[in-house]
């Protein structure tokens, strides 16, 4: 990882990436008794969503634009 | 019959790709073992999502999702966190690393990092420890498929025999190239029937299928802590931080070892959030979420739930009629056996119940696929770690191409052999042979793997203390029966803890390795195409 913290951009993904992570980790403590979402979807498969709904786009502008392999 | 010649026509033509992939193969240790390094985007995408993807998932998640609620759906993204973590930060390095060394495998790449003999050995007998438990799963997953086709108890070993000899024979003639592209028949086969039997299913159920499915359901059972009670916010996210190590899962690695270019790390984490998190991964959810619940909850159900209770009253009341005296511990267990059971097989009892039976057999090829393309690839790679890492790594250091080809091929049968034994004694829930057995076992790999690529001054004495510490911490509760499911944490901590202390209080590592595992993999990778 030492090569995507040298650029500023490097950082800044990677701290989207570990922070949703992290944030999807604690989510349980948050939504411990939470009712589905629209009445139907699951509280801990929405988190998931979410996580991915963050790290995706992150990426794609990351991997686009920044890759340092390319 | 019917069910035999299909089962049969589906074993000749996986055999006849094998005999192909024999004929095809160049026949040296890179191409049995790595594919040459030659797995395009298109292969290596199918060739991961179906390795990871196994009797596990097609049978054992939405097994536990069925008796444990959405809670364990938290392993699944953790899995997915952890797999895109490696393809993006840790693949292209171990790609490079191993192109430019022709380093063999995982384990190879990361004792010559620490440059240590011993730690290879170590290693390899770590990560031996959990894959054989793991294509345990496997054998047994397909065994459950059997069994519950058959509705006989005795036709489980059949389809546990079944599995393990159409995985030698594609592992034997064919290696890790055939592996692959059986994968992605195996994955066809898989998806189809996966997707095609709920669909089927929830149609034949409910009017308005799944969608009528999940408005029958009660949203407690859509909440944490599930109907037993067993997903607490912290076991829901100790079981995510379990899933994240997947970012060390041996067969995962391997593959990255694969890859013909660099590009491939650039799309993998694309594909595997999109087509792995949100679309493949959905399926077994929804199976194990809403239909199968929703099939159990219907007034004249066919799909019955079993409980702890319930079972554990039946039990004992048969054991007074028969006149056996039992233990309450002794009907504990056999109810939770039980219901361990049957809930491992709620997608094939559905599948019978609501299918024409001629489709059963189809569904059971379903899972032969799912279990096969994930045997085939960790069948291959505790092959290598056998014959390539603890044999001529650490024993027979001269062996030619010839004598390891037929080390990989002896240590494969035996190896199968191990997995069939584990199967059949210790037949616990499919779900938990993967989250509490094989991948707290992997991830004490992983702060060796891991700061070996990112820290330049983890060196062979800590990665040596660390992973040792783990092992033993994690073996100890499994033998004690301590802390169940939650073992991981601190093995991994003390594992981690070790790693950098004695890393810090011990010589760093020579410069000629900081310069073949950093800067030449830094200038190789930013120049090649």
């Amino acid at each position: 990882m030492r090569e995507y913290f040298r650029e500023r951009a490097g950082r800044r993904f990677i701290a989207v990436f570990a922070g949703s992570v992290a944030v999807t980790a604690a989510a349980p403590f948050f939504f411990r008794d939470a009712p589905p979402v629209a009445g139907v979807v699951p509280a801990p498969f929405a988190a998931g969503l979410v996580m991915i709904a963050v790290i995706l786009p992150a990426y794609a502008v990351y991997f686009r634009r920044y890759w340092p392999f390319r | 019959m019917y069910d035999v010649s299909i089962l049969g026509g589906f074993g000749l033509l996986l055999l006849l790709m094998a005999v192909y992939g024999y004929r095809i193969s160049a026949r040296t240790a890179e191409d049995f073992m790595l594919a040459g390094r030659g797995i395009g985007i298109a292969v290596m995408f199918f060739f991961v999502l179906f390795s990871i993807s196994s009797a596990w998932t097609f049978y054992g998640y939405p097994g536990f999702l069925y008796r444990h609620g959405p809670g364990f759906s938290y392993f699944i993204w953790g899995c997915l966190a952890g797999l895109v973590g490696m393809y993006m930060f840790l693949g292209p390095r171990i790609w490079a690393v191993s192109k430019l060394n022709r380093f063999l495998s995982p384990v190879e790449t990361v004792a010559a990092r620490y440059e240590s003999k011993a730690l290879r050995f170590v290693l390899s007998m770590i990560i031996l420890s959990a894959i054989v438990p793991y294509m345990a799963d496997q054998a047994l997953g397909v065994g459950l498929g059997f069994e519950a086709l058959t509705g006989k108890a005795e036709f489980r070993i059949v389809g546990m025999l079944y599995l393990s000899m159409l995985c030698v024979l594609i592992v034997l003639l064919g290696g890790m190239r055939l592996a692959a592209w059986v994968n992605v028949v195996l994955g066809a086969v898989y998806t189809v029937t996966f997707l095609g039997s709920l669909v089927w299913v929830a149609a034949a159920a409910f009017p308005g299928g799944i969608a009528d499915a999940a408005a029958s359901m009660d949203p407690a059972q859509l909440a944490l802590p599930g109907p037993e009670g067993k997903f607490t916010p912290a076991v829901t996210s100790v079981v995510f931080l379990v899933g994240l190590l997947a970012l060390c899962w041996p067969h995962v690695v391997i593959s990255a070892m694969t890859a013909q270019s660099k590009r491939i790390f650039v799309w993998m984490p694309g594909l595997a959030l999109v087509a792995g998190g949100i679309f493949f991964y959905t399926v077994p959810f929804v199976w194990g979420v809403f239909l199968a619940p929703a099939l159990s909850g219907l007034p004249d159900a066919k799909v019955l739930r079993l409980t702890v209770p319930e079972e554990a009253g039946r039990i004992a009341a048969e054991a007074s009629d028969a006149g056996a005296a039992l233990s309450g511990e002794e009907i504990e267990r056999a109810a939770q056996k039980s219901v361990t059971s049957s809930c491992d097989k709620i997608v094939q009892r559905a599948v019978g119940a609501y299918m024409p039976s001629w489709a059963g057999v189809f569904v059971v090829l379903g899972v032969i696929g799912a279990a096969l393309s994930t045997a085939a690839v960790q069948l291959m790679t505790s092959g290598i770690l056998v014959s390539r890492d603890i044999i001529h790594g650490c024993f027979m250091p001269g062996a030619g191409d010839k004598t390891l080809l037929l080390i990989t091929k002896g240590a494969i049968i035996a190896i199968v052999t191990a997995s069939l034994l584990i199967a059949w004694w210790y037949p616990v829930a499919l779900a938990e042979y993967l989250a509490n057995i094989a991948t707290p076992g992997f991830a004490q790999w992983g702060p060796a793997f891991v700061g070996g690529f990112v820290w330049k001054r983890g060196n062979r004495y800590g990665a040596l203390a660390g992973s040792c510490a783990g092992f033993a911490i994690l073996a100890g509760c499994f033998i004690f029966g301590l802390l169940p499911g939650m073992a991981v944490i601190p093995a991994l901590a003390v594992n981690l803890i070790l790693y950098v202390a004695v890393s810090m209080a011990t010589p760093s590592p020579s410069k000629e390795v900081l310069r073949k595992f950093f800067d030449e993999v830094d200038v190789f990778l930013s120049k090649t195409a």
